[in-house]
């Protein structure tokens, strides 16, 4: 188990490694002078070249990548164009606002899917499957950014029950977190009603029944257990897609996250941020589909790691 | 006795009891917030390393600077009561308020005007440009303070009114912790900055200005999106907008509760061209694209009949204006005929170089004068660009036609025309010795009635000639709550809160 873990976190630098290096040969080659972005309309090209060399931006580019990695290794990755401050702290002070917002949203989408996704597979082709379907099947087919302003036209400029934008209360986090778990949960609702379904025909279902196990015990205990892992391998892979889904939504609802942040960053070429943002949610999701993957074994006491 | 006590009859005390709630609720209410949204987010917390509009507005509300920008373009005082030029045309002398005081306690000096100024030009920051001619700023006495310059410099006040005023001692003792208190002289006390969130300006009690600011508290929302703006402001939780597309002021007009303001910007939307390579290398190519583009039918219909068609650069209402050039009629036939002319019977194909966004109707713009040029023999290919690589290749020069729009931050024309065709940093190859001579007058006088001939001199020399195709002036569109009171719209859509209040 420990040497699996270790494997797995060094694949994991790997990749983080990987990650930044495309993330900066990106940034650089992909047209656009931040130089040029950072002062007025009307610089002139004297100007624009001087702060280039101020920035180090005449530096070819493996010498920038050089002292980009010899930073990066003491934890220095550079200082932000715009904020007047350390890169890594303009990432880490809007990354809790992203956090909040993807956790509130995963749990909404467990809160609402596994509940349904039962009641579907065990009232199978009646009323309540339909309807649990139909639902599934609009959560996935509703782009977010155009749900995002559906919910705030309706819930907030029309029946006036949660502020339009910002934040500051639990009542700000409600309309985005609805929106950015709506595809979620309409992905884990599929799953967790197909999963069961397939279960319910096996042999050690009959069993359990043939036992004179009440229905509830039987779903519970033992059914619902097995559909625990391709749940939780559906949500290792989903939480990469929530990250990159709050930068839809942030945007939408001006919720001050990380997602917003790259966009900004991106858009004034503001290159020490994107890298630092980009590194910070590489790391976060390695590390999170690390620990999905050491959870298997927890679950399912057939996987060892040994 | 007792019966001689006034009694106040039974069903009065209802009456008497709203009355009295009514009048602490009114008394109460006097604590006022405004809150306004821009979709700027900001460049810099040093107000002196930025010449971003968004920030340039709010620091206007925490500093203030040694003069004003009045309407009209008059120079008003601030902190500085009174000023004059030398005869040598090259020193300014500012007499300064000994009564002003920053945030912190510490009185207003001539020692911080000098410390400003220093740390700009020795800074390197983004607003030396404007300081350029500057040679020296020296401190007579706590109270007078004078600046020289290389050469007479005629919009040296409108530079001096950008300059945000920085306490000294502050600055000098708290570094990059400056930023997190943001100690000026201005109507407001800087509260907090919470990045690509808002800005929280909390009232000057001990302002200068006696009576100002109105209200106790200003907020200003960065909202990216402007469908989320409009939710803002028609669910009362905005009470102020900036910047408003012709299409979302379309939508708000119909709304009861906010009213769309509709003024004359200092903007003005031009094509340039390359007259370095073919085809504009011929002038009378240039002259066929202005009788190409039907600058009437992008007015009306995709501004809404709120922008005005351009005959030159200096928009109505600022120094230099020329009122009697004729704006270009859409004539495809004479359009043709000068191609013809110029040895292109059959047409030429051009490629016009824009952005997706930046400026409002920027796209439609482009296709409107793709679609009416093609009739008037130019086959335009759009290179419509994200905003990034857009700059990149106009600095670069990558174009045969470039699609811009310029607002005048500094309120005067001597910059746009210094930079964009002086200085041609756009790349556009433009050099006229004519020009040039022009230029040289306009920008050592210092008379407005001789500034105001020479803008119209210049003007009329490039009038239908390389390597501008002046377009149109936008309109600068702010929705207002229709409970704000004092709110006055500016022609650079700035945000100017210090005289406004709710009803």
């Amino acid at each position: 188990m420990a040497s699996y873990a270790l494997r797995r976190v060094l694949q994991g630098a790997l990749v983080v490694l990987g990650v930044a290096f495309i993330v900066f040969m990106l940034m650089h080659l992909a047209p656009g002078d931040p130089a040029a972005m950072m002062l007025h309309d009307g610089a002139s090209p004297q100007e624009v070249a001087a702060l280039r060399t101020r920035l180090g931006l005449d530096r070819t580019l493996h010498v920038q990548f050089g002292a980009f990695v010899a930073g990066a290794v003491r934890g220095d990755l550079g200082r932000s164009l715009y904020h007047e401050r350390p890169a890594i702290q303009v990432v880490l002070h809007f990354l809790p606002a992203t956090f909040t917002l993807a956790f509130a949203a995963l749990g909404l989408a467990l809160v609402i899917a596994v509940p349904l996704g039962i009641l579907s597979a065990l009232r199978r082709d009646t009323i309540w499957d339909y309807l649990g379907m139909g639902l599934a099947v609009l959560g996935q087919a509703m782009p977010p950014f155009w749900l995002g302003i559906v919910l705030i036209f309706v819930f907030s400029v029309e029946l006036r029950w949660f502020p339009t934008s910002g934040t500051g209360t639990f009542r700000h986090l409600i309309l985005p977190a609805v929106t950015l778990s709506a595809y979620l949960t309409a992905l884990l609702t599929r799953l967790v009603r197909s999963s069961l379904l397939e279960v319910l025909d096996q042999d050690f279902v009959r069993t359990a029944h043939s036992k004179g196990l009440p229905r509830r015990v039987v779903v519970v205990k033992h059914a619902l257990r097995t559909t625990l892992i391709p749940l939780v391998t559906i949500i290792g892979i989903q939480l990469g897609d929530l990250l990159a889904g709050a930068l839809v939504v942030e945007t939408v609802f001006a919720w001050p996250g990380v997602g917003r942040l790259l966009i900004q960053a991106i858009g004034s070429r503001d290159f020490p941020v994107v890298q630092a943002g980009v590194l910070v949610i590489s790391v976060v999701v390695v590390v999170l589909n690390i620990a999905v993957d050491l959870l298997y074994a927890y679950l399912d006491p057939r996987i060892s790691y040994a | 006795m007792g019966d001689r006590r006034p009694r106040i009859p039974r069903r009065m005390i209802p009456w008497a009891l709203a009355t009295v709630a009514a009048f602490v609720l009114l008394t109460s209410a006097a604590a006022q917030s405004i809150v306004a949204a821009d979709s700027n987010f900001e460049r810099s917390p040093d107000p002196n390393n930025t010449f971003s509009l968004t920030d340039l507005y709010i620091n206007r509300h925490i500093y203030d600077p040694l003069v004003e920008i009045r309407e009209g373009g008059e120079i008003g005082p601030m902190l500085a009561n009174a000023w004059h030029l030398a005869d040598d045309g090259l020193t300014w002398t500012f007499e300064l308020r000994d009564d002003v005081s920053f945030h912190h306690g510490t009185p207003f000096t001539a020692a911080d005007v000098q410390f400003t100024f220093d740390r700009i030009v020795e800074g390197g920051m983004a607003q030396a440009f404007l300081f350029r001619d500057l040679v020296e700023v020296e401190v007579v006495d706590d109270t007078t303070v004078t600046f020289r310059t290389s050469r007479p410099a005629g919009a040296f006040l409108t530079s001096i009114a950008m300059v945000s005023i920085v306490p000294a001692d502050a600055v000098e003792e708290l570094g990059d912790g400056f930023y997190d208190v943001r100690y000026g002289t201005g109507p407001f006390r800087f509260a907090e900055h919470r990045p690509n969130e808002d800005w929280v300006l909390e009232r000057n009690d001990d302002y200068w200005r006696d009576g100002l600011p109105l209200a106790d508290r200003v907020v200003v929302r960065m909202i990216f999106e402007e469908a989320t703006a409009q939710a803002g402001i028609q669910a009362g939780e905005i009470d102020i907008l900036t910047a408003v597309s012709p299409d979302l002021a379309l939508v708000l007009e119909g709304s009861g509760d906010v009213d769309v303001l509709y003024v004359p910007s200092f903007e003005t939307t031009y094509l340039q061209v390359k007259v370095t390579s073919q085809p504009f290398d011929d002038p009378r190519v240039v002259e066929a694209l202005n009788y190409a583009i039907d600058r009437s039918e992008i007015t009306e219909g995709l501004w809404l009949g709120r922008a005005e068609p351009a005959a030159a650069y200096v928009p109505p209402g600022m120094l230099g204006h020329h009122d009697e050039l004729e704006v270009f009629p859409y004539d495809p036939e004479r359009s043709r005929a000068l191609l013809a002319e110029a040895g292109y019977p059959d047409g030429v194909t051009v490629e016009m170089l824009g952005p997706t966004a930046v400026w409002p109707q920027s796209q439609q713009v482009q296709e409107a004068i793709q679609a009416q040029a093609a009739a008037a023999g130019f086959d335009i290919r759009l290179n419509m660009l994200e905003t990034a690589a857009y700059v990149q290749n106009r600095n670069d020069g990558n174009y045969d036609v470039l699609y811009i729009s310029s607002i005048a931050v500094t309120q005067e024309g001597m910059r746009f025309l210094t930079e964009r065709l002086l200085d041609d940093v756009h790349a556009s190859g433009y050099k006229d010795d004519e020009f040039e001579r022009l230029m040289s007058e306009l920008l050592t006088a210092t008379e407005a009635a001789q500034q105001q001939e020479l803008f119209e001199a210049v003007q009329e020399h490039l009038y239908g000639a390389p390597p501008h195709v002046y377009l149109y002036h936008p309109p600068a569109i702010y929705a207002v709550r229709t409970d704000v009171v004092g709110f006055q719209p500016r022609p650079d859509r700035s945000l100017y809160l210090w005289e406004t209040t709710k009803e």
